[in-house]
């Protein structure tokens, strides 16, 4: 008897190895009211900030180093480590930069707030003038007391590449708090390091295309029990009025996310995922007719992209060879032969020689590849092409941003 | 279908490993329910519809093979209504209205243990959910799906004759990855159709 | 998140003290002597041989003990007396009961696992093979092990378990050393993936034997001690190491089905950061998810 009782008891310290839990993935973080006490920094005070840190405190959240930058007015952190960003809103107060935000930790969709400040003994008052700074060192403290300590020790490594969120920001949207293939998530893209988007086209039964992923509506993608089963069983009509998408947004449709890309975005790129060979002469239509909208807004360096993932859709895309720009995901012979294939994108796990790469490089086209998400796979391919899709877009900003 | 395959084997040789004849009496009993539901849903079933509960109804059949002792095996179905909503949208320059139905279908196995009239058993397996959606400008959509669900059930019958029991049971019955969880009181009526 | 290797001083601690504890149990057991033990058909046997007398025992009945059951009347399996001359002792799989030394229970069962969606886009149910065996090696230690199989997911574990019991109450502790491989291949999704893992994984059962059939509840926890994921060729960097990776519970009943062939059923509710199913799968998900199983077994 005495016996079970110690073992009982022991077994209690069993519960003492729990990891921690992750907190839920809704971080509420009103970047309105952060930004109204202080003074918005100026363009060039922005980019002195700009830069890859030494993370000489903070190195269990972030890793060694992290790269920080402007997007808009959110101040971002993107490790080169893991899957782990920062984002924040602040500016000057008085001789000091003020910043307020949140670490995401996007693999286990957990959370913790954060506050950062440069002093004015670490370089501040010459930032908030646009004079650089002799050091630039960044201080703060994350919501369960972990301490940070950021000192800027380079520029943002500058070559040229393409980086590709996936579904708009990465598939399980549950861990960012928005939907995926969604509009907010769009205008987030740029948050997460992004410089493009990859959305997917579905048509339903009334020939409309709108943006989703999955062949079912299920309860991982959309609110609304009676939206249950094919989305090509149901009109547009029925699909807006009585579902949602899984974080409360409307499921757009195509026209209506182009026009978000142009009109509040920054974004360069679009890569239209489209697995129904019905769907294209639409695609074309609207892809035409969004680029010339763009065009009347400036965005002429924007490129909207008809990707072409099996041979059924490239026999619906050859009529429209000479006039929609595509992405194929093919051989590289057929890449080639296309003449407005502005990128060939083949699966990652798939062997892309240099050989390939330097004849597509020659007929001035670009090389992508998806979906990767390991980071010895992006570190690998980083080098050699001249863009990646992924679940993690933060991740690849830090480890491309932060090369030497 | 591979699963109903291992169970029909790992049956069969627990039959034939067990069987000594004439000394065990085997039963089967077919028991019926008819009840209302009441629901409760995980999220919003419409985003008009800010509430989590509704009431339905169903019916359900399960047939039990009693092979002597206390545990008892058999197949469970019915056909449950979920929610049935009347649901306008306001547009621009219209307003739209739309009558949507949910129900679902059971196909499970089930289990049980009987001791003096007292049932407690589960189902597993999946249901089949269906929607219907009308109204609108457009024509009617239906959409399927089968997701897996447990039914966990619960009875006392009381006998009114040599084969056929009467009695109350409540059943609860869960749909995770829909976020549905519903409670079935009922009354449920058996008959013991054949014995060997 | 991770659980690093020093702040598992209590799982360590634990081990060790099952480790001395069946220590002491080989080295003060004495095999059961046949002349010793009257072995009463039906009958449990306690650790010291003797046959117990409580209200689970089934004795032996002559024949004309068994009530006639009248043409028509209503079968309740309670009015049923086996003849239990024909009864052997009941020993099952879940329930931490002392086994009689050299006995053994082989089960034969299916599972069917809830796979979270997060980590396969939908809630995948995953059915499997299962594979058990039980057999005491002394007085109150059994030796066990477990093969689990859906194909592309596999799980191997053995270990020995003590078992005690106070009246219809009984307890069990067991360690387990395990090692789960997987594989699969899809184009374009999953080219060529695999992925193994060694465990290292400590349960403890608590069960209670009832007249007609018994009820046990298991917790589980399982540590990995390395894991590995390959996807063509290349090796994949995610995946627990040296850390807690799942808790279990379990809730089985054990009964007689058909006549005296005994099977087991349960459901079982796991906490896994890695689901064993999808260790091929490069996880890059890092959540604590929770994944249902339903699984029954007969003892062959």
């Amino acid at each position: 008897m005495k016996r079970i009782c110690v073992v009982i008891v022991l077994c209690a310290g069993v519960g003492s190895c729990d990891p921690r839990l992750p907190s839920g993935p809704d971080i509420y973080v009103d970047f309105e009211s952060i930004d109204a006490p202080t003074a918005p920094l100026s363009e060039t005070s922005k980019s002195l900030m700009n830069g890859v840190y030494e993370v000489v405190q903070g190195g269990s959240e972030f890793g060694n180093p992290v790269v920080g930058k402007w997007t808009g007015n959110r101040w971002g952190l993107y490790s080169q480590h893991d899957a782990v960003y920062a984002i924040s809103a602040g500016g000057s107060s008085g001789d000091s930069i003020k910043l307020r935000g949140y670490i995401r930790y996007v693999r286990s969709g957990s959370g913790i707030r954060v506050k950062l400040t440069i002093s004015s003994t670490d370089g501040a008052p010459e930032v908030i003038a646009g004079v650089p700074p002799p050091s630039l060192r960044i201080h703060g403290t994350t919501e369960n007391g972990i301490k940070i300590e950021l000192r800027r020790v380079r520029e943002i490594a500058s070559s040229p590449f393409e980086i590709l969120a996936h579904r708009g920001g990465g598939r399980n949207s549950d861990r960012l708090g928005i939907s995926e293939n969604s509009i907010p998530m769009i205008r987030y893209a740029a948050l997460l390091g992004a410089t493009g988007v990859e959305v997917d086209v579905k048509r339903t039964r009334d020939n409309k295309l709108i943006l989703f992923h999955d062949d079912s509506f299920s309860p991982r993608t959309v609110q609304g029990i009676y939206l249950l089963g094919k989305v090509e069983n149901f009109d547009l009509e029925h699909i807006r009025s009585l579902g949602r998408l899984i974080h409360g947004e409307q499921i757009p449709t195509l026209s209506e996310a182009l026009t978000a890309v142009v009109d509040e975005t920054d974004l360069s790129l679009v890569w239209l995922d489209i697995k129904d060979p019905l769907a294209v002469p639409q695609v074309v239509q609207i892809q035409k007719e969004i680029m010339a909208y763009a065009s009347t807004r400036g965005r002429d360096s924007l490129s909207i992209l008809l990707g072409i993932p099996s041979e059924e859709v490239l026999n619906a895309y050859t009529p429209f060879r000479d006039s929609s720009d595509a992405l194929l995901e093919l051989d590289v012979e057929t890449a080639l032969s296309l003449p407005r294939c502005r990128v060939w994108a083949p699966a990652w796990t798939r062997n892309i020689t240099p050989g390939d790469v330097a004849a597509m490089r020659a007929a001035n086209k670009r090389v992508f590849t998806w979906t990767v998400d390991l980071r010895e796979s992006i570190v690998s391919y980083m080098e050699r092409i001249d863009g990646i899709l992924s679940n993690y877009p933060t991740l690849v900003t830090g480890i491309h941003d932060s090369r030497e | 279908m591979k699963p109903v395959i291992i169970i029909v084997l790992l049956l069969a040789s627990a039959s034939l490993r067990a069987q000594t004849p004439g000394d065990t009496t085997y039963q089967v009993e077919l028991t019926a329910t008819a009840s209302p539901m009441i629901n409760f849903f995980r999220l919003p079933r419409a985003p008009q519809i800010p509430g989590k509960a509704s009431v339905g109804y169903g019916i359900s059949l399960r047939a039990m093979w009693h092979p002597g002792r206390l545990l008892s095996v058999g197949l469970l179905s019915g056909y449950y209504v979920i929610a049935e909503d009347e649901i306008s949208v306001d547009r621009p320059s219209t307003s739209l209205t739309f009558s949507a139905h949910l129900a679902a279908v059971p196909l499970q196995l089930a289990l049980s243990m009987q001791k003096s009239g007292v049932e407690i058993g589960l189902g597993v397996g999946p249901y089949f959910v269906m929607s219907t959606i009308r109204g609108g400008t457009s024509a009617s959509a239906r959409g399927s799906r089968l997701e897996i669900g447990i039914t966990f059930f619960g009875s006392y019958v009381f006998s009114l004759g040599e084969s056929v029991k009467i009695g109350p049971e409540l059943r609860v019955l869960s749909l995770r990855y829909r976020g549905i969880v519903s409670v079935m009181p009922s009354c449920s009526f058996r008959v013991d159709v054949l014995r060997y | 998140m991770d659980l690093h290797f020093r702040t598992c001083r209590p799982l360590l601690a634990l081990t060790s003290l099952l480790v001395l504890v069946l220590l002491s149990e080989i080295s003060t057991a004495q095999p059961l002597r046949g002349e010793d033990s009257p072995q009463r058909p039906g009958a449990y046997l306690d650790a010291h041989g003797c046959s117990s007398s409580g209200p689970w025992a089934q004795t032996a009945a002559p024949s004309a003990d068994i009530p006639e059951r009248s043409e028509g009347s209503s079968v309740d399996s309670t009015s049923l007396i086996i003849d239990a001359s024909l009864a052997p002792a009941a020993t099952y799989f879940y329930e931490p009961f002392p086994m009689e030394v050299g006995s053994s229970v082989f089960q034969l069962g299916a599972s069917f696992s809830l796979l979270a969606y997060p980590d396969a886009e939908q809630e995948l149910p995953i059915p499997g093979i299962d594979i058990q065996y039980k057999r005491g090696i002394f007085e109150k230690v059994a030796l066990v092990g477990s093969f689990s199989t859906s194909y592309f997911s596999n799980l191997l574990h053995g270990g020995v378990q003590w078992n005690t019991k106070i009246e219809r109450f009984s307890c069990g502790l067991a360690t387990h050393l395990g090692g789960a491989y997987g594989f699969v291949t899809r184009e374009n999704l999953f080219d060529d993936v695999e992925g193994y893992a060694v465990f290292a994984m400590l349960i403890l059962r608590l069960g209670y034997r009832f007249d007609e059939f018994s009820v046990s509840c298991s917790f589980v926890s399982s540590y990995i001690i390395n894991s590995r994921s390959y996807v063509n060729g290349m090796e994949a960097s995610v995946g627990p190491q040296n850390t807690v990776n799942d808790y279990f519970c379990t809730l089985v009943v054990e009964q007689p089905f058909i006549r005296n062939l005994r099977v087991s059923i349960g459901l079982s509710l796991g906490y896994a950061r890695t689901p064993y199913h999808t260790w091929m799968l490069y996880d890059t998900i890092d959540e604590w998810l929770f994944v249902p199983e339903f699984f029954f077994a007969v003892q062959l």
